[in-house]
């Protein structure tokens, strides 16, 4: 027996021993390298190479992110380097958002105007938008044209947007992906530059543009219940709205400020602004400071927390902050040595379970740079998505 | 029935004796296999046969203008000599909307064990024309960088690559 026990221990012996003996897996080249890439431990990210990213747009379920890459939009896992084209090369989109799982829709310009065209003012070159075919043709469909603004809604899968009513008048829609259009509310007099919803979904925020020479700005609110706008604020004449307003808990939130290059501005003199529920004057945002220079921010999806691109101040490096409205924390969600972060609003995206933000950063570089990598395997020094955790950060304490 | 108990022993013990045997094996066959993967530390030391040098100053004094001149030193660090080695210079974009692929390309014939030979491009690193960019660029968007990718290769499949990213 006592041979018995030694045969059956020598046994198990053999069968444990491998197990003790784990071989470490390599990650991947993108998505899952640990490194610091000059913006802060735990920052990852998810694409790679030349080309110049933009709008980065997590999928519903977090697990994929969309972006454009030179005017052409492209999708993949977070965790894969391989990145599925959804576009043709010459597409031109400017934006790309995730209707429901599997389809995008992009903002893209039209083609170049006729001789005869009068431009529109204040809203930029005509827009459509469109909708990738669920397979991977490259095919897209048309939903809706003459479009100056659009924002993904909170349910339904569908699209808001600002359409084009004649050269200085424009009209709120809904857009859904088998291109049912309904507008709604009144004719809007101005250009609408710039859309968001409210967390709840039953209300939007237009920025409006108004016609005339001087540079005029109102912020509207509208309600889909109710059908009709309320004007929230109108900006002091040489104002401009930057970027889109965020409706938060506490809340408005917008930058606006006078354009560097604009009449005795030589640099950029943004402020950070909130309209309290209710109030029709805006004032600086609290709980950021006095110099803090604000150039982006979105909502989370409860709309209890900013993200925000900025500056503690004019001289400190550009930072992802999160701001907590109301309760006055403003907690850097980057470490930034050496990165230019891209300030537009668009290339700001919290997924949906608001644990990450997309970035859009590359490397400052004053000099050439030499590496023994191909140019796809290079990362910072090209305008490449990150991936932010901002657990750390929505999780102080309020 | 202290037959049948001695069979039932013996074949328990066949059994345990055989199972044992191949599970040792089947460790020491997997543990071989994983350290045989990569390579030895002797082997991620050595240098590869091929070496490309762009100097740091001479990319430095290169400016966004046609005929621009780029010296690359190549050296064969092998024991045997190389011959035939292309070289390719490819000049791209950072944006790449930007139809701006301009290629380069010198042959050396011969490169004895341990030496090196300099080869001069003369590099086009202006602006791309309107006509050689699927879109226009954007007014506010930032200066692309411009790309240097050279690769080295012999028919005995012997290659080498650099990148060099160049701020404007």
């Amino acid at each position: 027996m006592k041979l018995l026990g030694l045969l059956a221990a020598m046994l198990a012996l053999a069968g444990c021993a491998h197990l003790k003996e784990g071989t470490p897996i390599s990650p991947s080249p993108v998505g899952q390298r640990p490194a610091d890439f000059g913006l802060g431990p735990g920052i990852r990210p998810l694409s790679s190479g030349p080309g110049d990213k933009s709008s980065p747009s997590w999928s519903p379920s977090g697990e994929r992110i969309a972006f454009v890459v030179d005017g052409y939009v492209v999708e993949k896992r977070t965790n894969d380097s391989e990145a599925r084209r959804q576009t043709t090369r010459d597409f031109g989109a400017k934006r790309v958002t995730w209707m429901s799982s599997g389809r995008l829709a992009m903002l893209a310009e039209d083609p170049p105007p006729g001789p005869e065209t009068t431009p529109v003012s204040g809203a930029g070159p005509p827009q459509s938008v469109y909708s990738t075919f669920p397979d991977d043709s490259l095919g897209v469909d048309k939903l809706a044209t003459g479009v100056s603004a659009m924002t993904s809604t909170t349910e339904g899968g569908g699209l808001l947007v600002a359409l084009r009513e004649g050269t200085s008048k424009s009209r709120l829609a809904t857009v859904r992906w088998n291109g049912a259009v309904q507008t709604y509310g009144d004719v809007i007099d101005g250009a609408v530059t710039a859309l968001s919803m409210a967390p709840d979904g039953d209300q939007a925020i237009a920025t409006v543009q108004k016609p005339g020479p001087e540079l005029n700005f109102e912020i509207l609110s509208f309600s889909f219940p109710e059908n009709r706008f309320q004007t929230l604020t109108s900006l002091r004449s040489g104002l401009q709205v930057f970027g889109t307003p965020q409706w938060t808990s506490n809340g408005i939130y917008y930058v606006a400020g006078k354009k560097p290059g604009t009449k005795g501005k030589v640099s950029p003199d943004y402020n950070l602004y909130r309209l309290a529920p209710g109030s029709k004057r805006s004032e600086l945002a609290p709980g950021v400071g006095e110099d803090f220079v604000a150039s982006s921010l979105k909502r989370n999806p409860e709309g209890d927390l900013l993200a925000i691109i900025g500056r503690r101040n004019p001289s400190s490096p550009v930072n992802l902050y999160v701001l907590r409205p109301g309760a006055g924390d403003l907690v850097a969600a980057t470490t930034n040595e050496n990165m230019e972060i891209r300030t537009e609003t668009e290339d700001l995206a919290w997924s949906d379970d608001g644990s990450r933000v997309a970035i859009v950063a590359r490397t400052m570089l004053s000099g050439p740079r030499v590496y023994d990598v191909p140019a796809d395997a290079l990362v910072s020094d090209f305008y490449n998505i990150y991936e932010v955790p901002v657990e750390e950060a929505t999780g102080a304490p309020a | 029935m202290r037959r049948v108990l001695i069979w039932g022993v013996g074949a328990m013990l066949a059994f345990l004796v055989t199972a044992g045997a191949f599970l040792m094996l089947a460790n020491l066959s997997s543990s071989l296999s994983t350290r045989g993967v990569g390579p030895t530390p002797a082997q991620s030391n050595s240098a590869p046969p091929l070496g490309l040098n762009l100097s740091e100053a001479s990319l430095e004094e290169l400016k966004k203008e046609a005929d621009q001149v780029l010296p690359l030193t190549v050296d064969n660090t092998s024991e045997s000599a190389l011959s035939n080695i292309s070289l390719t210079m490819r000049v791209t974009s950072e944006n790449t909307a930007q139809l701006r692929a301009r290629y380069y390309r010198a042959t050396i014939k011969e490169l004895a064990p341990g030496a090196s030979k300099t080869v001069r491009f003369t590099l086009d690193l202006s602006s791309p024309k309107p006509s050689e960019r699927r879109h226009p660029l954007p007014p506010d968007s930032p200066e692309p960088r411009s790309v240097l990718e050279v690769q080295a290769t012999t028919p005995e499949g012997v290659s080498a690559i650099k990148t060099a990213v160049l701020p404007f």
